[in-house]
């Protein structure tokens, strides 16, 4: 267990006070459930940037992915190259036109795009489970931090984790999930990279780490992995982040076009950063335990073993901030499809704005308590959605998306077509152990692609009044 | 800064080009 010093512990009241307090100033900025839902569309480049970051890192960035650096080293890294691909398509062909649609929620877009209730049902119906799920994985994250590092029961930790993520943002919406992202992207990128100095100079230097890693495996410090890999995880993760509903929503908090694209690029940055650090530390620890039971532990052994106590405190604060700034986000996600997409558009069209304000805010509770009891059952079917969620996901999305934005011929039964078998070719895929060794995400974009463009032309077009939200040349 | 290996090296070169690319890109598109 970590040995807890006092100091630990101001930290975390001084860093839990400033979440809560961006959650209040949030909240009284908030005019009305439209500033809730989209932060006002007032929402920065940086902070932006930040907010996109922080979403996409989760506890996996800071846990899994250091361990597989720990023991693959570097060429790993290029994963992110893929993905930063996705986030190029996100910002040519997605960003923009969302903005310009000034939307409340993906499936707000799916169901005005399409001119279709069924399509804007069937994509909050997907979100609402997927997230829901997701979070699960987040809180087992967060209350393992706790038991691990403080000798807390799991239970406890997850509860200070939701609680606290719950109060700001049921208190701030997306205003307060975008700001406090911001500090929590800072707090990650900061605290990783601050590290490296400390964590070489134990190891004996950089020259060191790397004449080390090179006689200990020369793939480390090579190719362990290769192209054929690389392009495979490349474009699961790119073909995932460019339709990603999570950030799509992110879109809609922005000023404009512009800020759009410059925020994407501020994300890369703080990717960047994170990516590097979070490689470099793994190969530095490779050096000082290189033959660990797990690569799993090793950002846990780097926090305990080999930085002060100090250092190791804001270790375990920025992983979770990663954990935070994903929860909150995917709680917004899930309550804006329920509060919006079913509750406002469905069941009560004449809601005052103060019932809306007051449903986003019992969708929040409601989806971000329901989670808790779906670690504590620990369903064997929680683990697998958690494991696909991106691929399916991205296979459900991607034509829908992409596709529907720069393609106006696309329509309702297309997309309705295209999401249903894009979902079930990713899940069989998998189901049947990846066949040719490629990742399910691949033959599930693939095919929601191809039959969105075949049932598209053989069905009746989409109205000029829901395309000219999209397309600039439809009057 | 670090001297990891050829795969580290340069995936940070490639970094450094692939923002700052981005950013001329991301700023001259605006212009138009």
């Amino acid at each position: 267990m970590f040995e807890v010093s006092s100091t630990f512990y101001v930290v975390l009241v001084i860093y839990f006070a400033v979440i809560v307090g961006i959650g209040i100033w949030a909240g009284r900025k908030n005019k009305d459930s439209e500033d809730f839902l989209v932060a006002g569309r007032s929402i920065g480049p940086v902070v932006g940037g930040a907010a996109f970051a922080a979403t996409q890192m989760s506890a996996g960035t800071f846990v899994g992915t250091l361990g597989v650096h720990y023991l693959t080293g570097g060429s790993f890294l290029w994963i992110w190259a893929g993905l930063w691909l996705g986030w190029l398509v996100s910002a040519t062909l997605v960003g923009p036109k969302f903005i310009n649609f000034k939307g409340l929620t993906v499936p707000d877009y799916v169901g005005t795009r399409f001119n279709s209730k069924a399509a804007r049902g069937i994509s909050a119906v997907l979100i609402l489970v997927a997230y829901t799920v997701l979070l699960t994985a987040q809180y087992q994250a967060g209350g393992n931090i706790f038991q691990t590092f403080l000798g807390i029961p799991f239970i406890w930790g997850a509860l200070i984790t939701v609680g606290i993520t719950l109060l700001y943002t049921m208190k701030g919406g997306m205003r307060a999930t975008a700001y406090s992202d911001f500090v929590q992207a800072v707090i990650m990128a900061g605290c990783f990279f601050a590290v490296l100095p400390m964590l070489f100079q134990q190891a004996g230097g950089s020259d060191f780490v790397g004449k080390f890693l090179t006689e200990l495996n020369p793939n480390i410090t090579g190719w362990h992995f290769g192209a054929k890999d690389l392009l495979g995880f490349g474009a699961s993760f790119g073909f995932s982040m460019a339709a990603a509903p999570y950030e799509l929503a992110r879109m809609y908090t922005l000023r404009d076009k512009k800020t759009v694209k410059l925020a994407i690029g501020f994300s890369f940055i703080f990717q960047a950063v994170v990516a590097v650090s979070v490689a470099a530390a793994g190969m530095a620890v490779r050096t000082m335990f290189p033959y660990m039971s797990t690569p799993d532990i090793a950002s846990t052994i780097m926090a305990i073993n080999i930085v002060p106590p100090v250092i190791g405190s804001l270790i375990i604060i920025a992983i979770l901030s990663a954990i935070m700034s994903t929860v909150s986000g995917i709680m917004m996600v899930c309550a804006s499809a329920f509060s919006h997409d079913f509750y406002t558009t469905m069941i009560n069209p004449k809601a005052t704005d103060e019932q809306r304000m007051r449903m986003n805010r019992i969708a929040i509770l409601v989806f971000g308590t329901l989670p808790i009891l779906l670690a504590l059952k620990k369903f064997d079917i929680v683990q697998f959605i958690v494991t696909l969620q991106a691929s399916l996901s991205a296979s459900f999305f991607f034509a829908t998306v992409v596709l529907g934005l720069n393609w106006k011929r696309g329509t309702a039964a297309g997309a309705i077509v295209s999401m249903i078998a894009g979902f079930f070719t990713a899940l069989f895929w998998y189901l049947a152990g990846k066949p040719f060794g490629l990742s399910e995400v691949i033959p599930g974009v693939l095919v929601s692609v191809l039959s969105f463009v075949i049932v598209s032309l053989f069905t009746k077009p989409v109205p000029k009044e829901n395309l000219k939200h999209f397309f600039n040349d439809v009057a | 800064m670090f001297n990891l290996g050829q795969s580290f090296t340069l995936f940070v070169l490639y970094t450094i080009v692939w923002i700052v690319g981005y950013f001329i890109w991301a700023s001259r598109s605006e212009q138009e």
